[in-house]
């Protein structure tokens, strides 16, 4: 069949992560626990990147695009299952009736409400409106037009009456937001919410909601620490309410996680293992709790090991796989710089049993050292012929003395140089343009950047400018005959 | 001529009085000297004595200094117009080995500063023959000597800039007498000859002859012991200052006289001097520090972009250098080798070059306690299998100073030499080494200080100063009539004098 012009047409997915151990996780019991648009996104990602559930996941995830009425997922599902089966399989094919009908279908629906919304226009009833738009953007949302989604839901804002109205609208910008990626939208919508004044209960509902969207777009944002923040100061009544967006499950392990990245040990000791409402959710992912125990307890190598069983997990996640690296790469480090701090030496050999490389090919540890001793995150020194790692020694008296000899002589330089600019205006000696005429004049003064003007002053044959060049020459030959200029001072004493 | 001398001998008084002359008998006693000198009719002065006896040796050049200098200056002129030498070139009689060439020494070697400021032209006009001359006969040396005594006697602390200055730097450079140079390059520039302000002058109780706190109020375009300076002089002083010190590796201060340089103001035009100042500060910078200089505050921004346009391939070389790669800063020095040519930076570069090995051993100690041998040429020699020319390397490097180390080679060839750094905290420095060091500092602060009060002297009593005080009092004494406080005005006038700066 011929498609149409405007007809969709499959992406390719983007280049992933390749995770090839098989998760800890049950893919059913676990895509279970999520609702509405986030389960095809979950399994798609899982689909591209699990070499083991690849099948598996794409299977559901087709299923699952079937069910709603995103066309373009449902291609992206099937055009990224098609490799993993045999080639006969029905499966792997289109099916271009669906997907005739749901287009088909889509833009009746979308048309429909335009007219509808175009009717409580006329009528001016603003709660028709917002409405109207609101199941315009639901709609839009379904479908995967997430631009129009969002135009639609921005809409509604004129339209809001009650601060409950704008809360769910904002709600609404949220869950559009995440879709795309856009975690500025997610701050700004959050800050609002948190801007209006709601009701007791209604805030009650929508505290743990804004504190796990915050906490993604901090951590998407990279700021760790206030991600981790927030995610602890989730209210537990979160339970399963957010689902389509998060779990608490979730909310345990990017809390802890984040937290594990940025946070010392005091903090992680007061503001996550003391925390009567965090534990709730730490309950729920005992080994993140474990593992944050061992690390208070500087028992490295076992935290470490737990991060490491829990990393193929991880990776298969939606938000945590762009993180994942970076953040157990700031756990690593911070683990050796605290494994680090009671010592003035550690043999390599210790270090390296403790911290197990996680490069393969090269387990030497002090490679891994060597740029964080750069980066000056290690204050320490590597001895390679006694195999230790040294503590830096400073020698507080010294280097008082050295610095109060250098800020002297950086008052000095800096006075001088000031004097002698104050002395140049003074005597009315600052750099000026030379005048129109006469410059080819021997020494014409200054030369402004105009080509023609230096050369001016080097055909005027006067110019002192070639004789600096043939003197700087002569100094040039004598330098780089690298001989001391001892020898040509010293000749040049004879009287 | 015979009539003269009686009268020129009276002066300085001899046997000297019981109560020395005051400033003020000085001056009157030396101007009346200077009129009769300078009264003379021209042929007079240049005559000989009718006893036969040569002028110069009844006059003493250290205590008659005035008048030996004012009949110097007739002989040489007659004897340029006696003889048939062509204008530029100068007689024989005036060059070394001639029969003027000993008095010209000995009054340059032995003159009476005080007495010279009342001759300022002709004493320069000494200066100058004595800088041709030896040009002429080849021999610049004498003239490097000479003119040192000269500059150092006439200012012990050397800190104006005369025109003096800039022709012995310039002699110097030329004949590649870097040692020479350092006396008086040694002290700074911190004054630059300013036109005085006639009305300041004459409000002043001071002579020529009193006593000063800074050569400045003498060596000035107006008396004529120099002449009045382009800045294109004076950024050339330093910029040639700079590569004295350079032609000595000493980089530090080398540093100091560019850095002079690139702080000159200007209106918005960027001097040539300047972009070749900067293209030699950021290599010395290298040469000093591994590590790409810092601008010194207070640089113009357009500036910085003219300069930066034009010296590109340095600012990549120095990117190359700092990057780590040896390759990539062999690349760069060859890429840019025309550029270097031209520029006449080749040696420099070529010492970056150099340098560059220095400076990733050094590094090393950044990061390692110790490490083998095989490692240290792994990481920083060309050709890292040759083990023996990286420990004759170390070697000199420590030798040197500059690296703070121990390089260990054990008996059994087996196992590798070590090369362990020393932390810069294990060469003890006695409390008499600190005691010292904060002496000096001490006195070196106090002289920027006095010559920075000086400045600040000299600022308050000129004339645009005072104008703009008269024109803050009138606006202040409104402003108290509309009844707005006086203390805003005082602080916007004193942002303003420093806005100029």
């Amino acid at each position: 069949m011929d498609l149409k012009a405007d007809a969709k047409v499959p992406s390719t997915p983007k280049s992933r992560v390749v995770v090839t151990e098989t998760p800890k996780f049950d893919l059913d019991s676990y895509i279970a626990n999520y609702a509405g648009r986030t389960r095809y996104a979950r399994l798609y990602l899982i689909g591209t990147s699990s070499k083991v559930l690849a099948t598996e996941a794409l299977k559901a995830a087709v299923a699952e695009a079937k069910a709603g009425n995103d066309v373009q997922r449902y291609m992206d599902a099937v055009a990224a299952l098609r490799p993993h089966l045999t080639p006969g399989d029905p499966d792997g094919v289109i099916d271009r009736s669906w997907v005739e009908r749901k287009e088909k279908q889509n833009k009746a629906e979308s048309s429909r409400l335009e007219a509808e919304l175009k009717g409580y226009k006329n009528n001016l009833i603003k709660e028709s409106i917002r409405m109207g738009n609101e199941d315009l953007g639901a709609h839009y949302h379904a479908i995967g037009d997430l631009t129009s989604a969002t135009k639609a839901y921005g809409r509604m804002r004129d339209y809001c009456t009650t601060p409950a109205h704008i809360a769910s609208t904002s709600f609404r910008v949220i869950e559009v937001a995440i879709d795309q990626n856009n975690w500025l939208a997610v701050q700004s919508s959050v800050h609002k919410i948190r801007n209006i004044q709601l009701k007791p209960d209604d805030h009650a509902k929508a505290q743990p909601k804004t504190q796990a969207a915050m906490g993604l777009s901090q951590m998407h944002a990279g700021d760790y620490r206030d991600a981790a923040i927030s995610f602890l100061n989730t209210d537990p009544s979160l339970g399963d309410k957010y689902n389509e967006v998060l779990t608490s499950n979730d909310v345990a392990v990017y809390g802890g996680l984040c937290a594990l990245a940025s946070m010392s040990r005091e903090e992680l000791q007061a503001q996550v293992l003391e925390n009567t409402t965090f534990r709730n959710f730490l309950e729920l992912e005992p080994h993140i709790r474990r593992a944050i125990n061992f690390f208070c307890a500087a028992k490295y190598t076992q935290c470490l090991s737990i991060l490491e069983a829990y990393r193929a997990d991880y990776l298969l996640d939606l938000h945590l796989q762009r993180h994942l690296v970076k953040i157990y790469g700031r756990i690593r480090t911070k683990s050796i710089v605290q494994y680090f701090a009671p010592f003035s030496h550690v043999t390599l050999d210790s270090m390296a049993r403790t911290f197990a490389s996680q490069d393969r090919s090269n387990p030497a540890i002090e490679d891994e050292l060597v740029p964080l001793i750069a980066a000056g995150t290690l204050k320490a020194k590597i001895d390679l012929e006694h195999r230790v790692l040294v503590a830096d020694e400073v020698d507080l008296r010294a280097e008082v003395h050295r610095e109060a000899f250098e800020s002297v002589k950086r008052f000095k330089k800096e006075a001088h140089l000031k004097l002698m600019r104050m002395e140049f205006l003074n005597a009315g000696l600052e750099i000026k343009a030379p005048p129109r005429q006469g410059m080819g004049g021997g020494g014409g003064g200054f030369s402004s950047i105009a080509g023609d003007v230096l050369a001016g002053a080097g055909a005027a044959g006067g110019g002192d400018m070639t004789g600096l060049q043939q003197r700087g020459q002569g100094l040039a030959k004598d330098s780089s005959r690298g001989a001391g200029l001892a020898s040509g001072g010293g000749g040049g004493r004879k009287r | 001529m015979d009539d003269l001398i009686p009268k020129l001998l009276t002066f300085p008084p001899v046997p000297s009085p019981a109560e020395p002359l005051s400033d003020y008998q000085y001056d009157q006693s030396i101007r009346a000297i200077s009129q009769l000198l300078t009264s003379a009719p021209p042929g007079k002065l240049g005559s000989g004595l009718s006893t036969g006896e040569d002028v110069f040796d009844i006059l003493d050049p250290s205590t008659q200094s005035l008048a030996y200098l004012h009949i110097l200056h007739a002989h040489i002129e007659a004897a340029r117009s006696a003889s048939k030498a062509s204008p530029g070139s100068l007689p024989p009689a005036v060059l070394f080995g001639g029969r003027l060439w000993p008095r010209i020494v000995a009054f340059v070697e032995g003159f009476d500063p005080v007495q010279v400021r009342y001759a300022g032209s002709q004493f320069r006009f000494v200066l100058e023959v004595v800088t041709r001359g030896t040009q002429q006969t080849g021999q610049p040396l004498q003239a490097v000597t000479l003119l040192r005594s000269a500059i150092l006697r006439l200012d012990p602390t050397s800190s104006t800039l005369t025109s003096t200055h800039h022709k012995f730097v310039r002699l110097c450079l030329t004949c590649k007498a870097f040692q020479e140079a350092l006396p008086v390059l040694e002290r700074s520039i911190y004054h630059l000859p300013v036109s005085i302000d006639k009305g300041a002058a004459a409000r002043a109780t001071r002579f020529l002859c009193s006593e000063t706190e800074s050569s400045a109020s003498y060596l000035n375009p107006d008396h004529g012991l120099t002449l009045k300076l382009s800045s294109r002089d004076c950024l050339e002083y330093h910029l040639y200052g700079g590569m004295i010190y350079m032609g000595l590796k000493q980089w530090e201060r080398a540093m100091s006289f560019l850095e002079v340089v690139l702080l000159a103001p200007s209106t918005n035009v960027t001097s040539a001097i300047m972009v070749e100042a900067y293209k030699k500060w950021v290599l010395v910078g290298l040469l000093l520090s591994g590590r790409a200089p810092s601008l010194p505050k207070g640089m113009n921004k357009n500036m910085m972009r003219n300069i930066h346009a034009l010296a590109k391939p340095y600012n990549c070389l120095v990117e190359a250098f700092t990057s780590g790669r040896l390759f990539r800063l062999k690349g760069d020095i060859e890429e840019g080798q025309s550029f270097w040519l031209s520029d006449c930076n080749f040696g420099l570069v070529l010492q970056v070059y150099d340098a560059f090995r220095k400076f990733s051993v050094l590094r090393l100690a950044n990061i390692y306690a110790a490490l083998p041998l095989t490692e240290v040429a792994r990481r920083t020699s060309p050709d890292p299998s040759d083990l023996v020319e990286a420990a004759s390397y170390i070697t000199r490097l420590i030798v040197s100073g500059e690296l703070n180390a121990t390089l260990t080679l054990p008996q059994d060839t087996t196992t590798p030499a070590t090369l362990r750094f020393l932390p810069s905290s294990s060469v003890p420095r006695t409390e008499a080494d600190l005691h010292y060091d904060l002496t000096a500092h001490k006195a070196e602060l106090e002289i920027i200080l006095k010559h920075l009060q000086d400045s600040d002297h000299r600022l308050e009593i000129s004339k645009e100063y005072i104008d703009k005080l008269r024109v803050m009092k009138k606006q202040k004494e409104q402003e108290t009539k509309a009844g707005v406080s006086g203390g805003q005005v005082m602080s916007d006038f004193d942002e303003d004098v420093m806005a100029d700066l």
